[in-house]
């Protein structure tokens, strides 16, 4: 029983037992980030034929821009791959490969921003973050594994020793942050974008009902601290000067063509209550935006909560005199009227979507649901 | 109850478990499994498909880091032991390699090992879950089709092995949990024993191209320390053990 009182205490020993190694020195490999390396690179040739990867020449070209203007000549190693995922999710591997999720872009304002969540993955693949905390588990989980045997209760320690992994773990975070920060404001980008980014992040958290944050989340560490000590750096670092130091029209015109399709993949999760926060956050920049408003509409369709179809219905009538409406607001909007009996806008709605539709595959549907109702 | 724990955890240290192979075999039309020898096939080509071999090093603390080196040697020793077995039987074995392909090979490649590779780990992992009731009836659909074409195959084997070895000092906190816990267990306290070791896993899966069936499974799993797919003459027991029933 003594032995087990002694575990906490030898569990602190273990969490302040080791100080931070130094990054290994450039163009050597110890064999284990060897051996990282290899499992990445055979889960990259994985990723580049499994259609996962989003085929638009023209945003990688910009994507890769941004990477190169905050990253600088060091971008040459790393190879940006955007996966068509919903979710915001940004990772970087420990051979170069930096993988963005597309529903990551839906959330992000402006190209600051961007270059923020690039520039912090691309710190952690230059300061080999992966290989460190790799390491820095193997001891402390191992130390952790001895001490717990020597107390008597080997899976405590190896539980205390998973612990400092984690505390690890936040270090490097602070450490990118604190990296991609500096690099931010000397690319010329708005270094206060960079808290912005985190409370978008937190935010969405909140939201989520099942309380499973995504897999960005588990790894980086959020809270009001992190945010807090990323303003007071923001506000004190010397800044390029800059035409462009958010770089929103550029970035809302890269990301344009793609738009539409995201949103229908992050509808598609059905965590209504995040894609709100989503939807609200790109609408109170483009509140003009029929694009967005068709998916505003169809977020409460798809949710179908109390008032919810009167509330999607009042979306589409205001996408639709928009000139960038899709055109399946009128499919929509056919839809949720015949739902709540208002027969003839059903009716007119639907004959528009046919008008606009063209050969779409759906017509014979629509054409029978429209004989149904006359 | 914790002494005999404790001795069947130092046979399985001590490797003395014999390694466990299961070969599973799809049937020609009823969709139930035949365990054991599957009809021969005579003739043909099979494709070798790169085996996909990861070779590593389990620290004390548990975790299994994946070493280069290693798995370079223990994909060699793979490779030539699956061709020196499967050499001695009637039929043709075509080497596919990724770096030679040409670019509509690469394409049906591409479409075709991924999901092999996918379908055999879910064979290893969901076979015999009680709801399959022992059906054997996986497939990998059309996918094999444009390689069955492109190289004028029959068959494709996968082989998929994971190997991992314990360090010294993984090896040395065995021991101290062995020995805290039978000193414990001589002051009359039960004291739980953490034992590391490495491990070699994996599966064989043969798919007939053309209808896409995966026609026979094999898998494999050992932690005898003799198990080292470092080790040509290993490499070579582990492969046997492997195609044991392998009808081809």
């Amino acid at each position: 029983m003594r032995a087990r009182l002694a575990i906490p205490a030898l569990g602190l020993w273990a969490l302040a037992g080791c100080a931070a190694p130094p990054p290994p020195p450039p163009g050597t490999a110890s064999p284990e980030e060897a051996g990282l390396r290899m499992v990445a690179d055979r889960a990259e040739a994985r990723l580049k034929s499994s259609g996962r990867i989003e085929q638009r020449p023209e945003l990688d070209a910009y994507l890769r821009g941004v990477l190169c203007r905050v990253v600088g000549p060091g971008c040459a190693e790393l190879r940006l791959y955007l996966v068509d995922e919903p979710g915001f999710n940004a990772t970087a591997w420990p051979n170069g490969v930096v993988e963005l999720w597309s529903g990551t872009l839906l959330r992000l304002e402006n190209e600051a921003q961007l270059a923020l969540v690039l520039g912090h993955e691309a710190v952690h693949y230059e300061q080999r973050h992966t290989a460190q905390v790799w390491s820095r588990a193997q001891q402390s989980l191992g130390m952790g594994a001895l001490l717990g045997v020597l107390a008597g209760a080997p899976e405590l320690g190896v539980a205390m020793g998973a612990l400092a992994v984690l505390a690890y773990s936040r270090e490097m975070e602070r450490e990118a942050d604190r990296l991609a920060l500096e690099r931010l404001a000397r690319a010329g980008y708005d270094p206060n974008e960079a808290p912005e980014v985190w409370e978008y992040v937190l935010a969405e958290r909140a939201r989520d009902p099942a309380g499973a944050p995504s897999p960005f989340l588990s790894t980086h560490p959020t809270d009001a601290e992190r945010i807090a000590s990323l303003r007071t750096m923001a506000a004190t670092l010397p800044r390029t000067p800059s035409a462009e130091p958010l770089g929103r029209d550029a970035y809302r015109a890269a990301i344009a063509p793609a738009r539409g399709r995201w949103l229908a993949r992050e509808l598609a999760r059905r965590a209504f209550a995040e894609s709100e926060l989503v939807l609200d956050r790109l609408l109170a920049a483009e509140p003009r935006s029929g694009e967005l408003l068709f998916f505003a509409g169809e977020l409460r369709r798809l949710r179908d909560g109390p008032g919810d179809a009167e509330a999607a219905l009042a979306r589409y009538r205001e996408a639709a005199r928009l000139a960038d409406a899709p055109v399946e607001t009128w499919r929509s909007m056919g839809f949720v009227a015949k739902r709540l009996g208002r027969e003839a806008e059903a009716r007119e709605a639907l004959r528009t979507y046919l008008a606009r539709a063209g050969a779409a595959p759906d017509r014979p549907m629509i054409e029978r649901m429209l004989a149904e109702t006359e | 109850m914790a002494r005999s724990r404790l001795v069947l955890l130092l046979l399985l240290v001590l490797g003395a478990c014999a390694p466990i192979t299961e070969p599973l075999v799809a049937p020609a039309v009823a969709p139930e499994t035949t365990l054991g020898a599957a009809p021969r096939i005579d003739g043909g080509k099979v494709l070798l498909l790169p085996p996909d071999v990861e070779c590593g090093e389990v620290g004390a603390s548990g975790l299994v880091t994946p070493r280069a080196d290693w798995t370079e040697q223990a994909m060699r020793n793979v490779t030539t032991a699956l061709e020196q077995k499967l050499g001695a039987r009637n039929l043709v074995v075509e080497r596919l390699d990724e770096a030679t392909l040409l670019p509509d090979e690469r394409a049906a490649f591409e479409r075709f090992a991924p999901l092999a590779r996918t379908v055999g780990l879910s064979i290893f992992h969901f076979q015999n879950l009680p709801g399959r009731a022992g059906r054997f009836d996986w497939t990998v659909g059309e996918t094999g089709k444009p390689l069955r074409a492109a190289r004028k195959a029959d068959h494709a084997l996968l082989v998929h092995l994971r190997d991992s070895h314990a360090t010294a000092e993984a090896m040395a906190l065995n021991a101290l949990s062995i020995a805290a816990a039978v000193a414990a267990g001589a002051a009359g306290v039960r004291a739980p024993v953490r034992i590391v070791t490495g491990a070699q896993v994996g599966f064989a899966t043969l798919v007939e191209l053309e209808s896409g069936r995966v026609v026979w499974f094999n898998r494999l799993g050992t932690v005898a320390p003799d198990a080292d797919l470092r080790v040509p003459a290993s490499a070579e027991k582990s492969v046997d053990a492997l195609l044991a029933a392998c009808p081809i």
